[in-house]
């Protein structure tokens, strides 16, 4: 009789904790268009390992379409998501800002940001509704490509056909602002354009180059302007009422350590483009200018956050405290 | 006296860091020579060690009006360098006369010739025409390349 009372008892034991390994798994999709053997995958897969200590169980799932995998977060089929900062935005319109149009200059510039925003006290700011950062990871600048080096000023820009992301809203109105005509793209068809012509520039982190062949489109007449239009990045977004308490804390740490590998990958891309020219000396103060209001202009019609903005501001003025911007207050 | 002596000794100082050493022009030619050398067998490393780390190459685009001039560093401009040889097939170097003058005063060396070069990109004939102006100068470390000015005509 007590035989069978332990062997009942051993039976429940091995069934509950079956039970509670199955509960604690979570769903993790990850943006890749290179899908399950992109390297963006294959460094979630550190991730999940690393999130094991925290007390999750992470199941990875690969997304080739991120607006799919968008849409499969917000239906509850994934409890983590990989997003671009862009479509992040929709999910905290804080951290959604860091890719703002010519908000930060350089890498070290990201790092401190993402540095002070793992912080404890930048907790709260990572929480919206139900959604919580997990993560921030630099995706590198984003340069504009060119199919036809002529075109070498803002002004010769106006009646270019401009690939811009249709979900964003900054994008859309800078191509207004310059005169440009705005092609309505996502990040699975841009590149497909400006290869074939039917978009005569394009923005991208170098990081795309390769992989999606930009160096077609911009082929031997071509060039990528090495000026930063925005810093990008990765955001992982959680739903944050399926994870243990503290894990975001504990995720964000582990996403900034992360940060100078990331950043290796993002150099090395940037090292391998063709016709990566600076603007014409004396002109880099002048578009920076003009990036910087349309970014104002932004803010004020609510596309940025304007928390951020000033954050960024802080950020720009520690590395350049005598910039005209420093003694005025319009971030 | 002793003021006296203070003063030519100053002068003296003066004068000579007024005049920094001139390279020497054989050894500059050479120098030029390997530099070529270098850049048509793809040899990195020696574009590297024959460019001070402080080169600046100042571009001159002749192909749009008015004409664009940018700057590279040094790390930039090898970046391009091998950024074009990882995409481009049967190249050629066409380099033309070379003249040299010394520029006493800023202890250079400066040669000026016209370089043509052909390749293959993307399946499309390219390439560029350069007038430069290469400067050459005895710094820390050696005999160096410290400026490149180019007058450049791309097709």
């Amino acid at each position: 009789m007590p035989f069978i009372f332990t062997g009942l008892r051993t039976s429940a034991l091995f069934l509950a904790l079956a039970l509670s390994q199955h509960a604690l798994a979570q769903s993790f999709c990850v943006f890749d268009m290179a899908g399950k053997q992109g390297p963006v995958y294959g460094s979630m897969k550190e991730y999940a390992i690393a999130a094991s200590r925290w007390g999750a169980n992470l199941e990875l799932k690969a997304y080739v379409d991120e607006r799919i995998a968008a849409e499969d977060f917000k239906a509850g089929q994934c409890d983590g998501v990989l997003l671009t900062g862009i479509r992040a935005r929709q999910f905290n319109h804080f951290t959604g800002s860091i890719d703002s149009i010519g908000a930060l200059p350089n890498y070290p510039a990201m790092k401190t940001l993402i540095e002070t925003l793992s912080r404890p006290e930048a907790s709260a700011l990572m929480v919206h509704d139900a959604y919580e950062i997990g993560g921030l990871l630099p995706l590198g600048a984003a340069y504009l490509f060119l199919r036809d080096r002529k075109i070498n000023s803002v002004a010769k820009m106006a009646g270019r056909k401009l690939a811009v992301l249709d979900y964003d809203q900054a994008q859309l109105r800078m191509a207004e602002r310059i005169g440009a005509q705005a092609v309505a793209s996502d990040v699975t068809n841009f590149a497909g354009k400006f290869n074939n012509g039917v978009v005569d520039v394009v923005a991208a982190p170098a990081v795309a180059y390769m992989p999606l062949e930009l160096y077609k489109g911009v082929g031997a007449k071509g060039v990528v302007l090495k000026l930063p239009v925005a810093q990008l990045t990765f955001q992982i977004v959680l739903h944050k009422n399926k994870f243990p308490a503290q894990y975001g804390a504990q995720s964000r740490s582990y996403f900034y350590g992360q940060f100078d590998n990331y950043l290796k990958v993002i150099r090395d891309a940037e090292d391998e483009i063709l016709f990566f020219f600076p603007p014409p000396d004396g002109d880099e103060d002048k578009y920076r200018e003009m990036l910087r209001e349309a970014r104002i202009s932004m803010t004020q019609q609510g596309i940025y956050h304007p928390k951020m903005m000033s954050l960024m501001k802080r950020v720009r003025c520690r590395q350049a405290a005598a910039a005209a911007e420093c003694s005025e207050n319009r971030e | 006296m002793n003021k006296l002596l203070s003063l030519l000794l100053a002068t003296g100082l003066w004068v000579s860091s007024a005049h920094a050493a001139e390279p020497d022009m054989g050894q500059a030619r050479q120098l030029l020579s390997s530099y070529f050398a270098a850049l048509k067998s793809h040899d990195l490393r020696i574009l590297n060690q024959l460019l001070d780390d402080n080169t600046k190459v100042e571009v001159l685009w002749l192909d749009v009006e008015p004409h664009q001039k940018f700057t590279l560093s040094k790390a930039e401009y090898l970046q391009q360098i091998k950024a074009t040889w990882h995409f481009a097939s049967k190249e050629s170097y066409d380099i033309g006369p070379v003249n040299w003058r010394s520029d006493a005063a800023a202890g250079l060396a400066v040669a000026t010739l016209r370089t043509t070069e052909n390749r293959t990109l993307f399946d499309t004939a390219s390439g560029q025409r350069n007038d430069l102006e290469v400067s050459v100068a005895q710094v820390q470390g050696g005999l160096k390349i410290t400026r490149i000015k180019a007058k450049t005509s791309m097709w």
